[in-house]
């Protein structure tokens, strides 16, 4: 007996054990299989792949597929269509990929083939080809852009072969497209050396080169009208050396720099091979982990600005930005249009607002766009005046109004844009804008009764943008959104819509003016309500998380969550909140939307605060207290919502 | 002063013990031909285990435990048979590895029905352990060594105490039933088998004290406070005759429970000691 029940005993514990084992490792690696409509970034469409579930994260495994869904009726204009095949290890994509983007119209002739209606298609299609390997693109990949008419191929429009290691694009590549083709050499870093040749059906001999020494552009050489034209920067050597990307940023840098001229077939040829590319990273990028990019590099000389300068440029912007909008207003303002063929003061006015614009805002608005390019330091301060103006602006604007000799605007005689620095660039902004201001209220008159009801339909506009915003964070989906919270902001919504509602019934002017201000101000404090409603999710995290202690349990020798202080979350959780919720879903009026939001915002604050300080009292009193006011009170905050 | 009391109090131990054993050995003992194992007995252990953290690093062990045995009119539950109070001071050095050094005294009830000795005798005992623990997976291991300098005596009213020595090891693991880790709502299975050998001048061939196999079934309601179930087989030397098997049943109940009675604020610190 002894013997047999001892090995039965000792068979029973294994397989016990084992069973245990199994079980955890079986969870883990469950595959599954989907089937179905699938969203990549803005694609969409019926994809075919198996999963695994890890950590309530869904990892792709093994091939994807994915196409656009079929057409309903294919007579109905134009088509796209995609398809994407690959593969992923855990969510990452690895090995072959291929993607195919078309655009096709359907032939209105018919021919029947047996039982079947046959049609042709006319279009484009976009095919790029080739391996990722942990989302980087790696080996060789080629980009074709066939042009397909009456359903056969008639010519290849586009192509591009570019080498990658592990992301970084390597040696040579080539890319061809409107009977060009361009051939340029990359060091292994991917940064573009040596000589860039843009050839053409027209000059076998390259109608276009660009020289590069390890990354950077030393000359550019064009073949214009049979002669060939040499450029090449003239700036001052700069303090230091970037690493950019060859993208969009830079090319606009070099045309303004006046490397390229606008009819650049590098360029453009560039900038289709990057549309291509963005193409696919746009679909890529929506798994995560993936790095798709042409990863041409080049070096630039960067000359940096002084804080003083970033400050002078972030008060640039922002004038300029204003005086490019009141500019705009009186040149396209009808009124004054009509005004200004019988007023001359009017069309002097008008004039010198075109003046302004004209001379100083639309090339202060290129700095801007350069600043937001992130070019901007790529040029010394004098070449970048130089680039702007061909003769630097002064501050009399000239009138060619019978009567009126010349414009100038306020603080004129103290300015001087003779400068070549960001401050000068700055002064005038503040000019133009000055000026402008002095204008407007010059035509001020002409321009009364629009601007108030303009100003009218702004506060308008700004109404009803809060009631959107507050109307799309209510509706946005929240899985994990309790009931109570959700049914108190749709109280919260329902008073926005009455306030709007309201409004809207009005019909004198007068009344709409000062009925506005309390919409908007309502609106303002429903808008706080309800995205300390939304908070609430997260705050409730942080509290629990705050009082959540990590302890180590000497049974298991494990680290074990442990809840401290339970009778302050208690109250927080299951009195307070339960009480401010139920009170908002009832009555979310104006008056009191505001107090209820401090009232979150306070006891938030407040929780977070008791985790760290000596609470055994006011724990011993919150025991079973179940009154919110009593909880209130204890929790030290004043009730302003009931008052 | 105090060292010196103990070492007589340890000589005249020592003194007792030889002269017990020189006794014992005079008896015949009649080894069988083969091993012969004893018809199993049934007990059930009631166990609590207290971890109470008394510092950042030190924690007080206060365990105690009933044990009953079957008897002819009680055949499962049985009698009393033995009350156990175990305390030392456990020392953690990280969160995978303690040790711990203390004492236990041990209150043995009589359950035989025809001895005519005395019903209640002490034992007591030394003891230190060294625990180790290890994460395989989701899965616990764990090691622990320990070493007990016993002193126990026999009902018989002019019994003498003798001094054993105890080697234990013992393998356990915990694997969680349902979840990735251990956490409060946890069940848990937890096989375990602890090998107990002696040594003596009192022990003669009797060198398989005890050899337990477990399994208890357990479940974590905070991380303070875990229950826990189980029955264990075990079989040993007769301590009079080595080739005489001694062999158990027995259904034992755990109750884990580790206060802390420090403040908030001081326990801080402590959370993870040094991962």
């Amino acid at each position: 007996m002894n013997s047999s029940l001892k090995t039965h005993i000792v068979r029973t514990g294994l397989a016990l054990f084992l069973c245990g084992f199994a079980h955890h490792v079986l969870r883990a690696q469950e595959l599954r299989q989907f089937s179905g409509t699938y969203q990549a970034g803005e694609w969409a469409g019926s994809a075919t792949f198996q999963y695994t579930v890890q950590e309530k994260d869904t990892l792709i495994q093994g091939s994807f597929q994915m196409q656009s869904s079929p057409t309903e009726n294919p007579l109905a204009g134009e088509e796209d269509s995609f398809l994407v095949k690959g593969n992923f290890v855990d969510h990452v994509p690895q090995g072959a990929w291929q993607f195919r983007f078309g655009t096709f119209q359907t032939d209105s002739v018919a021919e029947r083939v047996g039982y079947q209606y046959k049609f042709n298609i006319s279009g484009e299609e976009h095919e790029a080809i080739g391996l990722l390997s942990n989302g980087k693109p790696e080996g060789l990949w080629t980009h074709v852009v066939n042009q397909i008419r009456n359903s056969t191929l008639e010519k290849v429009q586009f192509r591009s072969a570019i080498r990658f290691q592990e992301g970084i694009p390597q040696r040579s590549f080539r890319i061809e497209g409107n009977g060009n083709a361009l051939a340029g050499r990359l060091l292994r870093t991917g940064m573009a050396h040596d000589q860039w040749t843009l050839f053409s059906e027209a000059s076998p001999g390259g109608e276009e080169h660009w020289y590069f020494q390890e990354g950077v552009l030393e000359r550019v050489e064009t073949l214009e009208t049979g002669q060939w034209t040499s450029r090449s920067l003239d700036f001052a050597e700069a303090p230091q050396r970037r690493s950019v990307a060859l993208d969009e940023a830079y090319l606009h840098f070099l045309n303004f720099a006046g490397m390229t001229p606008d009819s650049s077939g590098i360029v453009a040829l560039l900038r289709e091979n990057d549309r291509y590319y963005r193409r696919i990273k746009g679909l890529l990028s929506s798994f995560g982990s993936t790095v798709y990019r042409t990863g041409f590099q080049v070096q630039v000389g960067v000359y940096p600005f002084t804080p003083t300068e970033q400050a002078f440029l972030k008060d640039l912007e922002q004038w300029v930005s204003e005086a490019a909008a009141m500019s705009d207003r009186i040149l396209n303002d009808p009124q004054l249009e009509l005004a200004r063929r019988s007023d001359p003061e009017a069309q002097y006015y008008f004039q010198v607002a075109g003046g302004l614009k004209a001379r100083m805002i639309n090339p202060l608005l290129h700095v801007v766009k350069l600043k937001q390019f992130g070019v901007l330091d790529f040029l010394p301060r004098e070449a970048l005046q130089g680039r702007l103006w061909t003769d630097t602006p002064e501050a009399k604007i000239p009138s060619e109004v019978p009567g009126y000799a010349y414009y100038e605007g306020p603080g004129a005689d103290r300015l001087d844009f003779g400068g070549s620095g960001i401050a000068s660039l700055r002064d005038m902004a503040q000019y133009a804008k000055g000026s402008l201001e002095e204008i407007t209220a010059a035509l001020g008159p002409r321009l009364t009764l629009e601007q108030q009801e303009q100003a009218l339909l702004e506060r308008e506009k700004s109404m009803v943008s809060q009631y959107e915003a507050l109307k799309r964070l209510v509706s946005e989906p929240s899985e994990s959104q309790e009931r109570i919270t959700t049914l108190a902001l749709q109280a919260v919504l329902r008073q926005a819509e009455s306030v709007v509602d309201g409004y809207s019934r009005l019909s004198y002017a007068e009344e709409k003016s000062v009925e506005i201000e309390n919409a908007i101000n309502c609106l303002e404090n429903l808008g706080r309500l309800s995205r300390n409603l939304v908070q609430q999710q997260e705050r409730s995290r942080q509290v629990r998380e705050a009082y959540t202690d990590q302890i180590w349990n000497p049974f298991t020798a494990t680290i074990m969550d442990e809840v401290v202080k339970r009778r302050i979350t208690t109250a927080y959780f299951e009195v307070l909140l339960p009480y401010v919720l139920n009170e908002v879903g009832r009555n979310a009026s104006c008056e009191k939307a505001k107090d209820w939001a401090t009232l979150l915002e306070q006891t938030f604050e407040r929780v977070l605060a008791l985790k760290d300080e000596d609470t055994e009292k006011l724990e011993r009193k919150l025991r079973k207290e179940k009154d919110p006011q009593t909880v209130i009170a204890l929790f030290g905050l004043k009730e302003k919502a009931q008052e | 002063m105090h060292l010196k009391r103990v070492l007589r109090g340890l000589c005249v131990l020592l003194c007792i013990c030889i002269g017990a054993s020189r006794l014992h050995a005079q008896e015949d003992i009649l080894l069988p031909d083969a091993s012969k194992y004893k018809e199993p007995v049934s007990k059930l252990w009631i166990n609590t285990y207290g971890n109470i953290r008394v510092s950042k690093r030190l924690i007080w062990i206060a365990e105690t435990h009933f044990r009953f045995q079957e008897t002819e009119n009680t055949p499962f539950a049985g009698q009393i048979a033995q009350v156990y109070n175990r305390h030392a001071l456990s020392y953690i050095y990280s969160k995978y590895f303690n040790a711990s050094l203390g004492g236990v005294l041990r209150v043995n009830f009589n359950t035989d029905a025809l001895s005519e000795g005395r019903n209640v005798v002490p034992e007591w005992r030394i003891w230190h352990q060294y625990q180790f623990a290890q994460p395989l997976s989701s899965i616990m291991v764990y090691h622990r060594i320990r070493i007990e300098h016993r002193w126990s005596q026999g009902f018989a009213q002019e019994s003498a105490y003798i001094f054993r020595n105890r080697w234990r090891y013992m393998l356990r693991i915990k694997v969680p039933l349902n979840s990735h880790k251990f956490e409060p709502g946890t069940w848990y299975l937890s096989p375990e088998s602890e090998l107990i050998l002696q040594s003596g001048k009192e022990v003669v061939g009797s060198v398989l004290e005890d050899l337990r196999l477990t399994t208890t079934l357990g479940y974590i309601l905070t991380p303070r406070l875990t229950v826990a179930a189980g029955l264990m087989y075990s079989q040993g030397q007769d301590f009079d005759n080595p080739g005489i098997y001694k062999q158990g049943w027995t259904v034992r109940c755990h109750l884990y429970y580790a206060p802390d009675f420090r403040k908030v604020r001081n326990k801080l610190p402590a959370i993870h000691l040094d991962d």
